[in-house]
């Protein structure tokens, strides 16, 4: 998928990239980003980290949407996550697999390791209203 | 409604709010199945749903609570238990041979000579149990999750009042009810005709319906399950007619007479309310027993019967006596058709003991108020579901099953559908009675499930197994390749003859997905610390631009992976690992990087690169078509590792060993996958490139003397035992060095050797391998060479130390002797080329 | 329950266990076959490494009492 980042430091300076907009905490020293990082905040995480690796992802994760007014409801058939009220990010276990929810207005997107990609979309279409 | 259900030849008739037992029992139905083990004639009981006398049949699914379920007009009933009939039943018999099929008899009798068992294992089969199961699943369930603030376990009054409290508080609030909710109230979620079916952690309840399960995720949980009535025992008190209070009240309340004369034991206030209903259906009163406290509350005119005692029930196929003795000593015989009970209550407190300290959940109403008062049991069906006496109880007693859990798990009291909810009080004061210790006598540990649930229902959230699938997979299908599983993934074994895959390898070239290894990028200041301190292999001299064979062994000095180690220079390090440990080898070196603080990123590629074998003599002939960047010997060598662009895809070339061909393995970004298989095949076409898959690789690392951790190793393989010693930099500290320290110089015991075999292939796998009788080892990998034209294979052999290998050994029938590996090539030169 | 500091309590059957916390290393090579081999197994609290395999994918040490299976 495109627009992928993941950005490996310090947690200080991963405290900085969760500024990033469609930025998900995912351990203290990592952080995942759906959307481009711009250049002045990657210079202020290297400042913080000089170590800090910013890498593209996109090829590793496959995405599959859920909206429609129904979305909450087909994502609570596949797993047990507590999705936030508005937007927001968790992850945890989707239909058995590790996985990374990004909540947006108009859409759950649930990202998993590329490998799963038929197995979450075969899950999901079996499911009414997916 | 109205319409009818059909019960064997009869036609019922159903009247609006019928369940299925008041319409029977409307229609003359007095036995409705015969208990488990003695068939012994069960009438309507508890009325209530948690005893096991009213299970029928119904539309092919068994096991079904006619006292709770609505009839419906066509449903097909069939009652069970009797063969050929309940009506008439020949394995009655069974009840008179009571002597001589005591408690626990599976466990002495039928069993010598051993043949004996498997006839009687089939005929006692056929002659207890509750129905017949269906051909096959009944349809699948559904399965979802359910998050709220307060989860209220029951829908009566103490429920609806907890459920309505907690709404008005703001709380997010479900309740649930396996049955109807009456007057559901505005602002809770409603889910009726949902039994909870246990509590887990979290707090987290599982509901069961007709549809499915939802797992319910709740902050709180309140259980208003209320209580049972309290399950008399003494001897009759299984017979048709014998009945608690509530089932009688439910007869009545469906326009249903329970009987024509009655009598009414009534020891708690509760009853006053069942006797009044019998005395509206018109049913004469023989006589009511009541205790000194409760007799101002029995209404005139009917003969009353001060602090009796129940002795017993009489009849035959239905109760026609009850046989009390009065204050005075005076044995009567009262004749009735109905013997009313209601002497008390058992709360319904399942769901509240089966859950952990400390958790959330709390009880209120009936389910958590004291049970009403009950003597020791002397006489009777203690376990109606498992046809329990107490004669089996004392008779386990005797036989020194001394404490409630034992006597559980001998006799099988409470282990039946109401899982101890009629019986379970009796049992723990038998118990208590007979002397056990207080921690031998209390009630057996509540465990789900509260209550019997299909299969079906249960594997609703199990779906399809969880597979892995490389980009390449499609292109796999569409070549018509053999798909199945290798650990969690889905891999080709082989597209066509695996003989002329492996032919393609070793005389000519062909190409393998090998996208599935585990691979891990490892860089940040104090990389170098890491791989070091996490593995034997020798780190410090190994210069950008190479490769070196990768053991990883945990703690204890036992090899648990392999795989390779490549220095990418200053970008850090890149691993790979087999393709079933890559969770492992990422949570191992998080953990070394965890535990000695080291300042390292490990990023997990397995899925971000799919990884293309071109492995054969003409392999090199072949890329050079697709690159432009130097790929000759001397400019890359074996071991070495390159960036090569292959048909425009940026590949890390690394020049590996696995089949012992000239070989790349071509690590790329995943989705590119597909165009460079492309390439490549299509490159390959005037070489006779054939792809091969799982199925020639085994054959082809065999012959190179490779083991494949999981199936030649044993868990506790150290690199002594595998030969794999020089893959061990000794003189450095890392992780396993203590372990291989202590393990010392010593020849180890067993050690994994190659094997040649007379004859014979694959199908020698996993035969033992003897000298004379004695079992000295195992065959862990074994085929047919094509190109040796031998029979060879790998194995383990357990012999002295000192001593040398055994010269002759036996696998089945087939001569075997211990050989040096590889057994192709095994100066290297062609891997070398 | 597990409680994961960076995705909070969850079941655990979205880890992997990882035993009792033993010593990073020990003095002499005795005393690391007992590292290695003799965990304390006390029954009561102990503390625990925990794999969360399903989430963050680190690890983490938490306390477990051994006799309730309570977990902090």
């Amino acid at each position: 998928m495109a627009e992928l980042w993941s950005v490996h430091a310090s947690e200080e300076a991963c405290d900085l990239a969760m500024r990033a907009p469609e930025a998900g905490r995912v351990a203290p020293d990592e952080v995942m980003v759906r959307a481009p990082i711009a250049e002045d905040l990657r210079r202020a995480v290297h400042t913080v980290d000089p170590e800090s690796l910013i890498r593209e992802a996109g090829e590793g994760w496959a995405e599959v949407a859920l909206d429609g007014s129904d979305a909450r409801d087909v994502f609570a058939r596949v797993s047990a996550l507590r999705l936030p009220d508005g937007p927001g990010y968790v992850q945890g276990d989707v239909a058995r697999v590790a996985a990374r929810v990004f909540v947006g207005d108009e859409a759950i997107r649930v990202l998993v390791p590329a490998y799963w990609e038929s197995h979450l979309r075969r899950r999901l279409h079996a499911e009414p209203g997916a | 409604m109205g319409g009818r259900l059909r019960l064997g030849r009869k036609r019922v008739p159903v009247e609006d709010g019928d369940t299925i037992a008041s319409a029977m029992y409307r229609a003359g139905i007095r036995t409705f199945s015969r208990s488990l083990k003695y068939h012994r004639r069960r009438g309507l009981y508890c009325g209530t749903g948690e005893c096991p006398n009213c299970l029928v049949t119904v539309d092919g699914v068994p096991g079904v609570r006619s006292c709770v379920t609505p009839a419906r007009d066509g449903m097909r009933v069939r009652r069970e238990g009797g063969w050929p009939s309940v009506e008439r039943d020949v394995l009655s018999v069974l009840d008179r041979l009571h002597a001589l099929l005591p408690v626990g008899f599976y466990y002495k009798t039928f069993i010598r000579p051993r043949w004996i068992w498997a006839i009687a294992d089939r005929a006692i089969r056929r002659s207890v149990g509750l129905g017949r199961l269906p051909a096959g699943p009944v349809g699948t369930g559904t399965s979802r999750h359910l998050h709220c603030d307060v989860l209220v376990v029951g829908g009566g009054d103490s429920g609806r009042a907890a459920a309505v409290s907690a709404a008005a508080r703001g709380e997010r609030t479900v309740l649930c009810d396996e049955g109807e909710v009456r007057d559901p109230p505005e602002g809770v979620e409603v889910l009726a005709r949902h039994a909870a079916i246990g509590t887990y952690e979290g707090p987290m309840v599982s509901l069961a319906s007709t549809e499915g399960l939802v797992e319910v995720h709740p902050e709180r949980v309140v259980i208003a399950t209320g209580a049972t009535e309290l399950h008399p025992v003494f001897p009759g008190n299984d017979l048709p007619g014998v009945m608690l209070g509530r089932a009688a009240a439910g007869l009545v309340r469906r326009g249903v007479k329970p009987g024509a004369r009655a009598v009414v034991v009534v020891e708690h206030d509760e009853g006053f309310e069942h006797l009044e209903a019998l005395r509206s259906a018109g049913v004469r009163i023989a006589a009511v027993v009541v205790p000194a406290f409760l007799e101002s509350a029995v209404p005139d005119g009917l003969r009353t019967l001060v602090g009796a005692a129940v002795l017993r029930a009489e009849g035959k196929e239905r109760v026609r006596f009850a046989v009390l003795r009065d204050a005075e000593g005076v044995t009567r015989g009262i004749g009735c058709d109905v013997f009313l009970l209601s002497t008390g209550r058992s709360p319904r407190d399942d769901l509240l003991r089966m859950s952990a300290q400390g958790e959330p959940i709390e009880g209120v109403g009936d389910a958590a108020a004291a049970a009403s008062p009950r003597g020791v049991p002397a006489t009777g069906c203690v376990c109606l579901c498992e046809d329990v006496s107490v004669a089996d109880l004392e008779r386990a007693w005797d036989e020194g099953y001394r404490s409630s859990e034992l006597l559980k798990r001998y006799t099988t009291v409470t282990m039946g559908p109401c899982q101890g909810a009629m019986c379970g009080r009796h049992l723990a004061a038998f118990a208590a009675a007979r002397g056990a210790a207080t921690n031998a006598a209390g009630r057996t540990t509540a465990r789900p499930l509260a209550r019997p649930t299909p299969l079906e229902i249960l594997a609703a959230p199990v779906h399809e197994v969880i597979d892995k699938r490389t980009s390449l997979h499609d292109l796999h299908v569409a070549a018509g390749a053999r798909i199945s599983w290798s650990g969690s993934w889905l891999r080709p074994f082989a597209y066509g003859d695996p003989e002329q895959e492996y032919r393609a390898v070793r005389e000519r070239v062909s190409v393998m997905d090998v996208g599935t290894l585990g691979k891990f990028l490892v860089t940040g200041p104090d990389a170098s610390a890491l791989i070091d301190e996490a593995f034997p292999t020798r780190v410090d001299d190994l210069a950008p631009g190479h490769a070196r064979y990768l053991l990883a062994l945990d703690e204890a000095g036992y090899v648990f992976d392999d795989g390779l180690l490549c220095s990418l220079g200053a970008e850090g390090w890149y691993l790979t690992s087999t393709s079933g440990g890559a969770d492992r080898m990422e949570a191992w070196l998080r953990d070394r990087a965890d535990r000695r603080g080291f300042g390292a990123h490990v990023v997990d590629l397995t899925a971000e690169r799919g990884a293309i074998l071109v492995a054969g003599p003409l392999g090199r002939e072949l890329l050079a078509e697709l690159t432009d960047d130097p790929i000759d010997r001397e400019t890359f060598p074996h071991m070495g590792v390159r960036e090569v662009t292959v048909a425009g895809v940026p590949c890390g070339a690394i020049r590996a060993g696995f089949v012992g061909e000239v070989a790349f393995e071509l690590h790329h970004p995943r989705s590119r996958g597909p165009e460079l298989w492309r390439a490549i095949a299509e490159a390959g076409v005037p070489l006779g490139l054939v792809p091969h898959g799982l199925d020639a690789l085994e054959v082809l690392r065999l012959e190179k003397g490779h083991p494949y951790v999981g199936q030649d190793t044993l868990p506790d393989d150290t690199p002594a035992k595998l030969g794999l010693e020089w893959a061990v930099h000794r003189g450095k500290r890392f992780a396993a060095s203590r372990a291989l320290e202590r393990l010392g110089e010593r020849m180890p015991e067993r050690k994994l050797v190659g094997l040649e075999f007379d004859r014979g292939g694959a199908e020698l796998r996993g035969v033992p391998l003897r000298v004379g009788a004695l079992i000295v080892g195992r065959v862990t990998s074994a085929a047919r060479s094509p190109v040796l034209d031998r029979s060879i294979g790998l194995g383990w052999i357990r012999r002295e130390p000192e001593d040398p290998f055994p010269e002759e050994l036996r696998a089945d029938r087939v001569g075997a002797r211990v050989v040096p590996t590889p057994f192709y090539d095994p100066a290297g030169d062609r891997l070398r080329g | 329950m597990v409680p994961c500091p960076s995705c909070g309590w969850r079941q655990s059957t979205e880890f992997a266990w990882g035993g009792e916390l033993r010593p990073i290393e020990a003095a002499d090579v005795e005393s690391d076959f007992e590292r290695v081999f003799l965990p304390e197994n006390v029954a009561g609290a102990q503390a625990e490494r925990w794999f969360h395999l399903l989430g963050c994918r680190r690890w983490i040490t938490v306390t477990r009492d051994t006799t309730t299976n309570e977990v902090r």
